[in-house]
């Protein structure tokens, strides 16, 4: 074999390796690459019942009477968007002859945290059941309210008079930190409690008057509250 | 499940507590007091500087209500006092007695409720609209603060003659 025949054949096998070269790359990819499973980003969603406030609210104070639920929503079991409603309505007449009557209606919506680590296996992807949680609230609530009988009495000047509020459609708005479990029971059932600090937001003019906030408490009472509740929980079939 | 349960009761037991801790006991704890700080004086000529000089002035006075049985202030020595006045009214006279002379001072004023909370009512702050006196022993008067919505503030300045 001649040199020239020796280096065509040469070029020859560097051109031809170097088209093949990528073809082989790829085709020892595509032998490689396992097919994927497709997870969604919604895993399911519950829907709670708080039996707790109703309870501590009635235990502490008789006057006030207050029933909330909730529906939070399971993404990637991480992040839970939730929706709280409930109703609210206090009567109370103070020692000194003061009467408040307020209700309406309350919304909070805002959103928890999985604060654990989810868990998986080789054949599909699983939540945590039970889990810890942090979340962030915005509370609001329309209320009514009548404060009557208040008496403005004068000692020196032997005088008295009797004044009263009536307000529709007061605006409150306040902002939440919560942080509680939600643990699994049997076939769906779950339980969970929370623990709440609040800070009222509006109104500031006549905060005084109302004395008590649907889904908030006392205006001018404690920044902490506690819920209690039971509710079921639906799971998408990937996660069961 | 055993556990879960003894954890959901301690927390309920924690939250009953935390309720039960922090509700008021429905009194009221705050001081609605509100009254009409006033001060003695007396314009003393001063040689060194020829002017007239405002010097406290200390007097035997008794001091009450018109039409008021209950007095406020009995021949008691002092340069300052503190009256109430009216909460529902919009005039309010009281009686200034010394040893030489009795006089009446007229306060016209306005009246505003402040809701303070369910459990203290309404607290009623006054604005001093003018004041008038007699002039018996006391020489005029003067509005130093017309605001009053406490006590312990100075609202309002008596001049006496110097005799």
């Amino acid at each position: 074999m001649s040199i020239i025949m020796f280096t065509k054949r040469l070029i020859y096998c560097i051109l031809f390796s170097i088209f093949l070269f990528p073809a082989a790359i790829c085709a020892e990819k595509k032998a490689k690459v396992p097919k994927q499973k497709n997870d969604s980003i919604f895993r399911g969603f519950s829907a709670h019942i708080d039996i707790g406030s109703p309870l501590i609210s009635y235990l502490v104070d008789h006057s006030i009477k207050t029933l909330e639920g909730s529906v939070d929503i399971n993404l990637l079991h991480r992040f839970f968007p939730i929706v709280e409603v409930g109703y609210g309505q206090a009567d109370k007449t103070m020692d000194n002859g003061a009467h408040y009557f307020g209700s309406a209606p309350f919304a909070r919506v805002g959103i928890n945290v999985n604060l654990l680590n989810q868990r998986s296996d080789k054949d599909k992807t699983k939540g945590v059941r039970n889990y810890a949680f942090l979340g962030l609230r915005y509370g609001m609530s329309f209320m009514n309210y009548t404060i009557d009988n208040v008496r403005i009495t004068d000692d020196y000047w032997n005088t008295e008079e009797i004044i009263s509020y009536h307000k529709d459609f007061a605006y409150a708005g306040w902002c939440e930190v919560v942080g509680g479990i939600r643990v699994d029971l049997v076939k769906g059932f779950t339980m969970g409690w929370s623990v709440r600090y609040k800070a009222l937001l509006h109104p500031k003019a006549n905060q005084n008057e109302m004395w008590y906030v649907p889904g908030y408490g006392k205006s001018g009472g404690s920044v902490f509250d506690f819920n209690y509740t039971i509710g079921y929980t639906f799971r998408t079939n990937n996660t069961k | 499940m055993k556990n879960r349960t003894l954890y959901s009761i301690i927390a309920l037991c924690i939250a009953v507590m935390l309720g039960a801790c922090s509700n008021n006991d429905g009194k009221c704890h705050k001081d609605l007091t509100v009254k009409m700080g006033v001060a003695l004086y007396q314009m003393v000529y001063d040689a060194n500087t020829g002017n007239f000089v405002k010097q406290p002035y200390s007097i035997k006075l008794t001091v009450y209500g018109v039409d008021n049985d209950s007095i406020l202030y009995n021949e008691k020595e002092m340069n300052s006092f503190e009256v109430p006045l009216h909460k529902t009214e919009s005039i309010s006279q009281f009686v200034l007695k010394t040893d030489r002379a009795t006089d009446t001072l007229t306060i016209f004023h306005t009246n505003t409720q402040d809701f303070v909370s369910l459990e203290c009512g309404c607290k009623v702050i006054h604005s001093i609209n003018t004041a008038e006196t007699t002039i018996h022993a006391i020489d005029s008067v003067g509005v130093r603060a017309p605001n009053i919505t406490k006590t312990g503030e100075t609202n309002l300045y008596v001049y006496y003659h110097v005799y």
